[in-house]
Parts: structure tokens; C-alpha cells; sequence
């Protein structure tokens, strides 16, 4: 009797998959080439990890069915007008009735009257308010700056009494906007005195005017709010060389490695900042090296948010019985609150902010560089 | 006879984009479709201009202020959707008109150069202007696109108002180049100071075209704003126009509906590509490369020379 290849291949699948097996499918939509790709990728890789541990031990049990979840990752480049697209594949060839993205306000504002019609539930982030407004099935699965500046703010006047005069840097769009705000009040809430206030073009490169101008005004402190990490390195270089002497706060996400290496090592000596995570920690450890399996790119923060809102999501749908029923694992999800998550409890939260209790809180970490090096000082749980 | 089986070719082209996605009744495809149109309607803008030999690189500007107009009329104004089409390419095509005859008097890669810094202040306008535009932020909350009170949210309904119009674009545009229009245009593309000799204005003529095109540019932004219900500056930047040339290239720069032709080819193209996340972009960008090199004259340029004849333009 002779085999051919491919039919041993079939054979090998059919006993590889259990008899009554089905597929769950996970939609995933964010960059994952070009600018945010870095954040994508770490979205894609969080969804990915929570879908292969449960795979891993048999699938999703869901009513009397197994599942294998199926993560389907789709670019949209960052542009509204691609996560229009991904979306509308997603949900219309793939079947798909779970998002994991969008990032940013442009594509999540064009992605949700559609999703919302369909009643496609999504788990996002962007730090525009408008993400939660008029909406029944998105979840912001990360805290913005409305969450954790205050308390990093009020960290700051305890511990650094010298600081006095506040320079604020960030963005000029909705997320800049709207996070320099926040430090805004933030700041003076606090006794800090606001010396200048400058938006940048995500665009732009060389910072120098800019930076003369907020100079001018004699700051001990520049808050590098939400400015990319990519732009907050050379942000800080290009301040140096002005000859700025003072600290840099970043309280709106950092990505320690990448900083140094733009603005480099020397320059960067007791910059603190703000991370969603513990990169000194076992379970950034354990993260980490199943993010290695999945993507070559060095992992930041943002992979904890999206493999425990992947998780919850998952759990949420274990345990209502469906794949299909949006509404019901919405509410199955709102009510699972407070949360175990890799980094802490965590708990819905935000309806005297954004009217309804779908934006998580989490405990976030204050980082300082030294000698090239982020090291976690200090760990703030989160308060409504 | 090939000028007839053009007809008949473009004909059957546009009833076979509209019935197609709908018979096959599946949103993806009708909201494929639905860009198809979009991207082919701001081509035809991009095609007006190369007709009279010139590139112009301010027609997704001009889709911009379409979009925006329509957008701020309907949402913030009340204005019925009919109306603000309209002014949706009314706007621009004004614009266009009064800067027009300084843009107008050159030509060539100065020319190119000059709608290049247009459309980009355009955008710098709509970035900067957050007040009115929203910034980088854009404008959401969009309403749909209506007819006589009727609401085209259905993607198939919003569809056919895509389809009739670019049917009508398409018809108008035929109709004009085959009148006195298309022959003084076509002298003006290959020897201007003859048809100047013969006491044509070329300057009026080159501005005529140009606020036509803006007009299209504008309406095609119009049904952009009110499909995606959101808009922002980036949309309608540099290389949504390129975008629109490539199309016209793919297509057949020379050919009326090359512009249609190449938006059927290529806005499928990269969801051919998208399982393959990471090269999705390489795959497109190695595609478009082998379909320019493969299709010099463009698809229809292709077509017809099968045939043996160069057809109606």
C-alpha cells in the first residue's frame, strides 16, 4: 500500500484536530507596517498569546462546543480609511462579531458607526473622549492620561519639591489635545506653575524652534506628555543641545530602550516616566518571550493590555455560552470587574468622565532612567 | 466599429460594476465597490487635467474641500445633502477659478510644482484651522448621504447614487470632448500657439478645465465624507492625488475611461494582499511595478491595440 504525501498530511490534521472542534474567530485591526506599527504589533501579539494559551490547553469551551480561536490580524496602516476596510472584512467575509483595535481616534471614530450598527464589540484604544461617547459596544482596554496623570503629578510635587516651572510638549491633534489638557490641569491642580504650552506636527523632525521658544520661558521641567517615544528621543537630544540642563517628565507612555537610543544615554540621566508595566518584573519576563515567538521587534508595554483584554473577552465568552450574542458578552464583560490582569487588579470604570463604565483602570508604574536603564520607582493602583 | 465597441464596452463596464457587487450581495464587495467609484471619480478629476497637458497635484485638495464642505453644511448647518453636494463641488470649482488664471499661465513642472504648494497649504489649512476643520482630529458624526428625505445607509443604496454619479460624470465629460470643447482642447494639449493663432483664449479654456476638474475633485470628496461618515486632513493629502494618477496610468491616461478602468484594477489590488500583513505593502508595490511595466499604454491602451485601432478617447 503506498501513502502520498498529502494524503498523510490530511490524516495528520484530522487526528490533530478534535472531533468536534470549531473556530472562533478574533478579529485584530491596527498598523503593523509604517508609523504605530511598533503599537500594532504589540496588539496583534497580545490577541495572539491569550488565543494560543487557550488553544494550547484543548480551545474555548463554550456551551457544549470547543473552539479554537483564530486570530486575524489585518493592517490598517494607521489611516482611517484602510481600518474602514479591515473592519468591513473582517465583519463581513470573516464572520468576525470581536475586534481587538483600533488604535488611534481617526480609525476608531470612522470604525465605530459601522461596528455599532452591526453590534461588533471592540476592544480599543485611543485617548480621545469621543472613543466612548454614543457607543454601547466598544471598551477602552488601556487607561489615558485622564487616568493616570493626576496621580503621577501629585507623585512629582512630594517627591521632586524643586521642580517649580512646567514646560508642556505634545502633538497637535485630538490625542495631543486632549492629554495636554489633563497635564494642564494636572499641574496647577498641584501648585506647578505652567510656563509654556507648544504643540508639534507628528511630522516634524527637527524640534529646535520650538524648543527655543519653550526655553525661553525658563522651565525646570519639560512634560514630554503623549509625544511618540520615537520623537521624544530626539526631542530630548536637540534640547540638550540648547544647552536645557533640567528634568524630563513623560507621563503619557515610554518606551525606555527606544528613548535612550535616540536621545542617548547621558542625556537621558533621571528622565521619568510613565509605563503600564513592570519591565523588571517575572511576568514582563514571561510576556516577553512568548511576544519573541510572534514578533522579532523588542516588546513594550502595550502587549499587557491587549493579551488581558483578549483574555477577558475570551472568559467573557466561555462563560455566557456564545460566539454570537454581542450584547450578552458585553454585559458579561462590564460585570467581571475588578479584574486579575498580568499587571494588577484592574476594574472598569469612567462614567463620571466619558458616561458609561467601559474604560479600564489599571495600577501604573513611574520609571526612571539611569545609566541608560528603566527601573520602576514606584507603583500607583489606580483610583476612580 | 471600434468607436462603437467602446461605447458599448464602457457601457457594460459600468452596468457590470453596479449589478456585480449587488448580485453578489455581500457589504465587503459593495463596500469595495463603493471606493472604486470614489478613487475613480477624483481620477477623472486627474484625467480632465492631463487632458489639457498638465498635472496637477491640488485635486485631493480639492477633494478635501469638497469633503469638508459637505460635511460642515450637513452636520453643523442643516443643509439637505442634495444642496451640499452640490456646493461640495461648487466650492472648490470656485476656488479653482479664481486662482486659476495665476496658476494657469504656467506650465510643465513649474506648474506641477505650484498645485503641489496648493494643495498642501489646502491641507495646512484644514490642520490648522481646528476651530472650523477639527484639526488633525477631523470632523465625525458625519450624517449619510440622503435623496428626497431617504437615507443611504445601506451600503448598496449609497452604491447606485455612487454609480449614477460617476455614470453621469463619465456621460458629461464624453458629451463636452466630443463637441467644439474636446477639439480646441485637444489643440491646446498639442500646439497651443496655433489654436492662440486662430483667436482661441487658452487661458480661459485651461481655467474652464480646471474648475471643472476641482468641481469632480470636489464631488468625489462628498461622497468620501458622507460613506466614511469621518474625515481628517490626511485623507486628502499628496498622495491621495498620486493615488488618482497611478489610476489613470494603470488604466489609460489617454482614455476617458481609463481612469474607471485603472480604479477597478487596483483598489481590489491590496485586499488580494491583505492576509500577507507584513508585505501587504511590498506585494501591492511590486504589482503596481510589473502592471506599469506590463501595461505601458495602460489596460484599455492594451485592449485597443489588440483590436487594432486607438478607439474614442
Amino acid at each position: 500500500m503506498k501513502f502520498s504525501l498529502p494524503s498523510i498530511l490530511a490524516v495528520t490534521l484530522a487526528l490533530a484536530t478534535p472531533l468536534n472542534a470549531e473556530t472562533l474567530k478574533i478579529g485584530v485591526v491596527a498598523p503593523q507596517t509604517g508609523p504605530g506599527a511598533a503599537w500594532g504589533m504589540a496588539l496583534d501579539a497580545g490577541a495572539r498569546i491569550a488565543a494560543n494559551q487557550v488553544n494550547e490547553k484543548g480551545g474555548l469551551k463554550v456551551g457544549d462546543k470547543t473552539y479554537q480561536v483564530d486570530v486575524i490580524t489585518y493592517d490598517d496602516q494607521y489611516k482611517a480609511a484602510e481600518t474602514v476596510t479591515a473592519v468591513n472584512r473582517l465583519m463581513h467575509q470573516d464572520g468576525v462579531r470581536f475586534i481587538i483595535g483600533p488604535l488611534g481616534a481617526a480609525s476608531l471614530l470612522a470604525a465605530k458607526p459601522i461596528t455599532e450598527r452591526s453590534q461588533t464589540l471592540m476592544l480599543s484604544n485611543t485617548y480621545t473622549v469621543k472613543a466612548l461617547e454614543n457607543t454601547q459596544y466598544v471598551f477602552r482596554v488601556l487607561p489615558t492620561s485622564r487616568e493616570f496623570v493626576p496621580p503621577f503629578v501629585a507623585w512629582l510635587k512630594q517627591n521632586r519639591p524643586a521642580l517649580k516651572r512646567v514646560a508642556l510638549l505634545a502633538p497637535n491633534d485630538e490625542t495631543g489635545w486632549d492629554s495636554q489638557s489633563v497635564q494642564d490641569a494636572a499641574y496647577k491642580a498641584n501648585g506647578f506653575d505652567v510656563v509654556a504650552k507648544e504643540l508639534f506636527e507628528r511630522k516634524q523632525t527637527d524640534f529646535r524652534a520650538i524648543l527655543t521658544k519653550l526655553l525661553a520661558s525658563n522651565p525646570d521641567n519639560i512634560e514630554l506628555d503623549t509625544t511618540p517615544p520615537s520623537i521624544a528621543g530626539p526631542i530630548i537630544r536637540q534640547a540638550r543641545e540648547l544647552g536645557y540642563k533640567g528634568q524630563f517628565t513623560k507621563f503619557g507612555g515610554v518606551n525606555v530602550a527606544e528613548i535612550v537610543d535616540a536621545a542617548g544615554k547621558e542625556n537621558t540621566e533621571g528622565f521619568l516616566g510613565y509605563l503600564g508595566a513592570d519591565p523588571n518584573s517575572k511576568e514582563w519576563e514571561w510576556l516577553e518571550a512568548q511576544y519573541a515567538k510572534i514578533h522579532k521587534n523588542r516588546m513594550g508595554d502595550f502587549t499587557f493590555f491587549f493579551y488581558d483584554a483578549t483574555k477577558f473577552l475570551l472568559e467573557a465568552i466561555a462563560k455566557t455560552g456564545t460566539v454570537t450574542d454581542t450584547t450578552v458578552v458585553r454585559d458579561a464583560i462590564e460585570k467581571a470587574s475588578p479584574f486579575d490582569t498580568l499587571i494588577g487588579k484592574s476594574f472598569w470604570g469612567g462614567k463620571e468622565t466619558y458616561g458609561v463604565n467601559r474604560q479600564l483602570y489599571t495600577p501604573s508604574f513611574l520609571v526612571e532612567i539611569k545609566d541608560g536603564k528603566g527601573t520602576v520607582i514606584q507603583k500607583l493602583e489606580p483610583k476612580k | 466599429m471600434i468607436r462603437r465597441w467602446s461605447f458599448v464596452f464602457s457601457v457594460a463596464t459600468l452596468i457590470g460594476y453596479l449589478l456585480i457587487p449587488l448580485l453578489i450581495n455581500q457589504i465587503f464587495y459593495t463596500h469595495l465597490a463603493i471606493l472604486i467609484g470614489i478613487h475613480a471619480i477624483l481620477a477623472v478629476s486627474v484625467y480632465l487635467m492631463l487632458k489639457i497637458g498638465q498635472l496637477s497635484l491640488a485635486q485631493a485638495g480639492f477633494m478635501g474641500i469638497g469633503a469638508y464642505a459637505s460635511a460642515l453644511l450637513t452636520r453643523d448647518a442643516g443643509v439637505p445633502f442634495e444642496l451640499a453636494f452640490f456646493l461640495a463641488g461648487a466650492i472648490p470649482a470656485l476656488i479653482a477659478g479664481v486662482v486659476g488664471p495665476l496658476l494657469m499661465r504656467t506650465k510643465g513642472v513649474h506648474f506641477v510644482l505650484l498645485t503641489f504648494a496648493f494643495g498642501e497649504v489646502i491641507v495646512l489649512i484644514f490642520v490648522e484651522w481646528t476651530s472650523l476643520f477639527g484639526g488633525n482630529n477631523g470632523i465625525s458624526a458625519i450624517p449619510p448621504a440622503s435623496i428626497l428625505g431617504l437615507q443611504l445607509i445601506a451600503p448598496s443604496s449609497f452604491l447606485i447614487l455612487t454609480a449614477i454619479l460617476l455614470s453621469i460624470i463619465l456621460l458629461c465629460c464624453h458629451v463636452a470632448f466630443a463637441g467644439d470643447l474636446g477639439v480646441v482642447v485637444e489643440g491646446l494639449e498639442r500646439n497651443e500657439a496655433l489654436q492662440s493663432s486662430l483667436g482661441v483664449n487658452a487661458l480661459a479654456y485651461r481655467c474652464l478645465i480646471f474648475s471643472g476638474s476641482a468641481f469632480i475633485a470636489g464631488l468625489s470628496g462628498s461622497l468620501y465624507a458622507h460613506y466614511l461618515s469621518f474625515i481628517s486632513p490626511e485623507a486628502f493629502g499628496f498622495w491621495t492625488t498620486v493615488n488618482a494618477l497611478i489610476l489613470n496610468v494603470i488604466g489609460g491616461a489617454q482614455f476617458l475611461m481609463g481612469p474607471f478602468l485603472g480604479a477597478l484594477l487596483l483598489a481590489p489590488l491590496p485586499e488580494i494582499f491583505r492576509e500577507w500583513v507584513h508585505y501587504q505593502r511590498v506585494l501591492y508595490g511590486v504589482a503596481l511595478l510589473l502592471l506599469m511595466r506590463g501595461l505601458p499604454q495602460g489596460f484599455l491602451g492594451l485592449i485597443l491595440s489588440r483590436l487594432g485601432g486607438r478607439g474614442n478617447r
